[in-house]
Order: C-alpha cells, then sequence, then structure tokens
C-alpha cells in the first residue's frame, strides 16, 4: 500500500521540502542512494540503521515531505507527488518525535487539528469530528486527559495524544519517527504497548524509525536495515536482527537471544567492532 | 465561538463612539447626532466629526493592522516574542514612508499613493532580508536568529531612518519627528481610505489562514504532513502580515509594542485557536490603540503627546513580564 521504489535523495542538491524539516544539523552528508521499500497492508515495519544512515530522510519522503530526485514514492498505487498535501493527509499520517505547541492548546484541540486534511479552509470541526477524536482518545488511554493544556503533559502522554492526533485523522498508514527517542523507559514501553494494541485492534499499518534494538525486535514484523542511505537487509524481524546483520549495520559485536518472558529477541550490544 | 468576536466587536465600537466625545473640549453625544440642528450650526458635531473622529478611526485602524501582524509571525515563528517590532518590518516599513515623504514621491499603483506603497515595500523588504539571513545561516528558518536578525535590522535601518531626517529640510523635522513617535495626528479622512485598501486586502488573505496558523504553530512538518501547504501559508502570511504592518504604519508611524501586547492579552482571554484569536485581536487592538490615544491626547491636556508614547510605556514593562511570567 505504501511503496518506495528506487529513491534517491541529496540534501544539498536541494530536494523539495514540504514543511522545511530542520534538516540535517550535523552538517553531515545525508543521502539515500536507491532505496526501496514496500509497506504492506497490516503491518508493523521498523526502519534500522546508525545515525545518518537515512531513517528519518525515508520517513520524510515516504510522508511525502521530500521530494525525491530519482525515484518514486507510491500509496495506493498512486504516484505521491501527483497527489496534494490534502490528498496525503488523508492517507498517510505522521507522528514526530516529539511535538511541543507554541500555544496554550487542549489535549482534545491538538487531537481535532488531526481532522484537518478532511475539512474545507473554512469550516468547523463538527459533532463527528469530536467523535472521532474521542475515539482517538480512548484508543490510546487518554481520555482524562482531553481538557489538560497540551503542554503541561509528560513526554509519554504528549506521545500518546499526538499518535491520538495521528488516529483522528483517519489515514492508512503511520509513520513514526523515532516515537520513542526522548521518552524513559517506561514510557517506551507504554507507547510499545499502545502500538501493538492498535495495530491488533485496528489493523494499523506502521513505519516506525528507531535506534532501540529491543524494541524494534519487540514490536516490529519486519525490518528495514539502512546503512548509508542504502538497504543492506530486509525482512521478517527474525531473519534481519542477527548478530551478523547488527555487526554490519552497526559495526558492533552483539548477542541475540530469544527472550521467554520478553517474548521476542533480545539484543545485548557486547562491544564497537575492532 | 460567534458570541465571543461579537462581544470584542462590541467593545470596539463602543470605544470608536465613546472616545471621540472625550477631550479638552467637553461635548455631547446626544448634541452631536441630533438631527434637527444644522451640522453648520453643531459645534459638537463639528468636533466629533471633523476634529475628533478622523484621528479614532484612524488609531482603529492601525491598532486592528499591528495586532493582526504581531498574531501572525507569533504564530508563523512559532514565538512569542516576535511582533512587527522586533522583526524588523515596522522600522522597514518606517524607512520606506519617510523617504516617500522626505522625497516627495509621487507614484500611484492600484489607487494607493506613495506614501503606502513605500511603506509596505519598506515592510516586505526588510522581512525579506531578515528570512535571507536567518535561512542563510541554518537550513530552514531558526526563530532566535530570525529575531536577533531583526532586532540588527531594525537597529540599522533606524540609522539609516535617522540619517535621512537629519539630511532632510529643517521644516520638516518636527513633524516626521512627531510620526516616528507614532502619532495619531491625522487631521482628515482621504489618509484613512488610503491605508484602508491594503488593510482591507490583507484581512482577506488571513481569513483563508486562522487554521493554518494552528496547526503550524505545533509545529511545520506535523502541519505538512497533516495537509498544510505550509510554505504557501508562510508566502501568505507574511506579504499580508507585511501589507498591514506597511499600512498601520504610513498612517501613524512605527507605534510599537501593540503587535506584542494584544495577541498575548487575548490569548489569555480567548485560547490558542486561531479562528478566535486573530478575530477577536484585529477588533482588540482597535480598542486598544483607540484608548490608547485617548489617554495620550488627555493625560497632559491640552498638549497632545504622541501615542507611541504611551503604547510603549505599557509595553516595555508588558514584554519584560511576558519574558519571565514562566519563571
Amino acid at each position: 500500500m505504501l511503496r518506495a521504489a528506487d529513491v534517491s535523495f541529496d540534501y544539498r542538491r536541494g530536494g523539495g521540502a514540504a514543511g522545511r524539516p530542520a534538516a540535517d544539523r550535523s552538517g553531515r552528508r545525508r543521502v539515500l542512494d536507491g532505496v526501496s521499500v514496500h509497506v504492506e497492508r497490516g503491518l508493523i515495519v521498523g526502519l534500522l540503521g546508525p545515525n545518518g544512515s537515512g531513517k528519518t530522510t525515508l520517513i520524510r519522503l515516504l510522508a511525502g515531505l521530500l521530494t525525491p530526485q530519482r525515484g518514486e514514492v507510491f500509496v495506493d498505487g498512486l504516484p505521491i507527488g501527483g497527489l496534494t498535501r490534502r490528498a496525503i493527509a488523508r492517507r498517510i499520517a505522521l507522528v514526530p518525535q516529539d511535538t511541543h505547541a507554541a500555544f496554550d492548546f487542549s489535549v482534545l484541540d491538538i487531537v481535532l487539528m488531526g481532522r484537518y486534511p478532511h475539512l474545507g479552509t473554512f469550516a468547523l470541526e463538527g459533532a463527528d469530528d469530536v467523535a472521532l477524536a474521542r475515539a482517538a482518545l480512548a484508543a490510546t488511554g487518554t481520555s482524562a486527559l482531553e481538557h489538560r493544556s497540551f503542554s503541561t503533559l509528560s513526554g509519554g502522554e504528549r506521545q500518546r495524544v499526538v499518535i491520538a492526533s495521528a488516529l483522528a485523522q483517519a489515514s492508512d498508514v503511520l509513520l513514526l519517527d523515532e516515537p520513542t527517542a526522548s521518552l524513559d523507559v517506561g514510557y517506551q514501553l507504554e507507547i510499545a504497548a499502545l502500538l501493538r494494541r492498535l495495530n491488533q485492534a485496528r489493523g494499523t499499518t506502521m513505519v516506525l524509525s528507531t535506534h532501540d534494538l529491543n524494541l524494534a525486535a519487540g514490536l516490529c514484523d519486519r525490518i528495514v536495515l539502512l546503512k548509508d542511505g542504502r538497504v543492506i537487509a530486509d525482512g521478517p524481524t527474525a531473519d534481519t536482527i542477527t548478530p551478523e546483520r547488527i555487526a554490519l549495520a552497526y559495526d558492533v559485536t552483539a548477542e541475540v537471544q530469544f527472550h521467554a518472558r520478553a517474548g521476542h529477541l533480545t539484543v545485548t550490544p557486547l562491544a564497537r567492532c575492532p | 465561538m460567534v458570541l465571543t468576536v461579537a462581544a470584542f466587536g462590541a467593545l470596539a465600537v463602543a470605544v470608536c463612539v465613546v472616545a471621540p466625545v472625550v477631550g479638552s473640549t467637553p461635548i455631547q453625544l446626544a448634541r452631536v447626532f441630533d438631527r434637527s440642528i444644522p451640522f453648520a450650526d453643531n459645534v459638537d458635531a463639528q468636533i466629533f466629526f471633523v476634529a475628533r473622529l478622523p484621528r479614532v478611526l484612524a488609531a482603529a485602524l492601525v491598532g486592528c493592522g499591528l495586532a493582526l501582524s504581531g498574531v501572525l509571525f507569533q504564530a508563523l515563528l512559532r514565538n512569542p516574542l516576535a511582533s512587527p517590532d522586533t522583526l524588523g518590518v515596522s522600522a522597514g516599513a518606517s524607512l520606506g514612508a519617510m523617504l516617500a515623504i522626505t522625497l516627495d514621491l509621487d507614484v500611484r499603483l492600484f489607487g494607493l499613493s506613495a506614501v503606502p506603497l513605500a511603506s509596505f515595500a519598506g515592510s516586505l523588504g526588510a522581512l525579506a532580508i531578515v528570512y535571507t539571513l536567518s535561512a542563510a545561516r541554518q537550513r530552514g528558518t531558526n526563530t532566535t536568529v530570525l529575531l536577533l536578525a531583526g532586532i540588527a535590522i531594525t537597529a540599522l535601518l533606524s540609522a539609516v531612518v535617522r540619517f535621512v531626517q537629519f539630511m532632510a529640510d529643517f521644516t520638516e523635522t518636527l513633524q516626521t519627528t512627531r510620526w516616528l513617535m507614532g502619532s495619531l495626528d491625522v487631521p482628515a479622512y482621504p489618509p484613512i481610505l488610503a491605508a484602508l485598501v491594503p488593510m482591507v486586502a490583507a484581512m482577506l488573505a488571513m481569513a483563508t489562514l486562522p487554521r493554518v496558523l494552528d496547526l503550524v504553530s505545533v509545529g511545520t512538518e506535523s502541519a505538512a504532513a497533516r495537509g498544510v501547504d505550509v510554505e504557501r501559508a508562510e508566502r501568505v502570511a507574511l506579504v499580508s502580515a507585511s501589507l498591514a504592518t506597511g499600512a498601520a504604519v504610513s498612517l501613524a508611524g512605527p507605534v510599537g509594542f501593540v503587535g506584542i501586547i494584544v495577541p498575548h492579552l487575548v490569548r489569555l482571554i480567548v485560547g490558542a485557536d486561531h479562528r478566535l484569536v486573530l478575530p477577536a485581536a484585529g477588533l482588540f487592538g482597535a480598542a486598544f490603540l483607540v484608548l490608547c490615544d485617548l489617554a495620550a491626547r488627555t493625560v497632559l491636556a491640552p498638549v497632545e503627546l504622541p501615542v507611541g508614547v504611551v503604547t510603549a510605556v505599557i509595553g516595555g514593562p508588558f514584554f519584560l513580564w511576558l519574558l519571565f511570567r514562566h519563571d
């Protein structure tokens, strides 16, 4: 349902950007080179790879926020470049790593913003939209926060509300850019459980980038491993999270074991490869 | 929502009707609107409509324009300290208007005369410089750099303004000095109409923006992912805010702080939703500046202070309060 076909992207060559992302703060060369990824309906696909491997860039390309210099992204078989921003937003929702509101919006306000692509320029949200927003709050376990000010929430609560806002967008695919990166371990587990629940209960298709190998091992059906802007492995989680592949991607020796109580593979990094 | 906006509208209208009644010469509202007395014999009506109303309407228009620009800049830059003053937009407009006045320019375009045109060109030019500077330093636009560049450009443009003033004819100096302090000494209706045209154009463009501003103030990337054409929205917002600032400055000079005080007070009252904030700020800005000008006219009567002195006296401490209130 969402497919990147042989896409290449280079910030220095001035690829078109929507929403002007704070790109390449490190000032390093960050490119994608002939990447192909196919996201099937109902799956959770994890994008893994070291810093600068192009995970975030790939998420932005899949969201239609960047235009590849070569190749094309297709959603439901349609080239994403031919769709309007609203049409893309009705199909694909994005959860950024961290969200800060400049003004004092309530939680319900933030979730209702997800309804934007379904409303006309001058339309106000109707009862249907509020009902959808409340359902999204319920699905993310944040109903009690409805009237709280978004800025006063904890990081984990904020992230759940932003996920609720993405659900209210009623798109087919959820893209999550390092959704747990700024959260402590408690909130990390909470968000992982929430994503798994949403995937099972609603069949929500997800693509998430992460640095957390254990999170990916426990959550994802498929892993795409990136390095230096290329795909170096793509397959079922059990085939991708292996000591060899981890060494190849991260230059790290690691032990991978099935953890019976966790119910999934776990990765213990041991040392930097010599 | 409609009720709240209507309440702000009622406030603006009430202030605009009552303000002309107050002044060094007392007049009666009943007599002003008494149709049985011919206008030529009705001193109260003459004072109301000829001496005071133009000034009040000018204040309302300027206050409205500056407050709207402030709302737009703050939402777009996601920074509560952004305003026409801090971004150098007011300074650019001043320089443009100042040059048009001293050089006695005679240009007309789309029915606009030289001063509002030059003022708009100045505000847009200053904004373009500040934006280019902050974009050049870092990919994308960084709001801290943007504000610092705005302060630097304000200082630079103010120096040029003073230079122009210094070189200008001595007889013009008193007038331009008053104008640069922000003065609503508007003697007649034509300049108000000249400023009204670009202001209405700016407001029509702004009417498409409130929801977009909500989304952008939560993050440009997430706004784009929710279906906002962010670049187009930024262009519309920046041009309409410059147009409104230019129109306001061409009429009254760079009246400071209105673009900061009013949006914040309005947000405290109505919340963050720009579908409420934008119209409420426009109306409250009008009422606010009319009241400030009323104070300017009456505090040291019969001396009339430039209104910019009053807004600065209120605005300085308010700005500091804004900086420190979260600590």
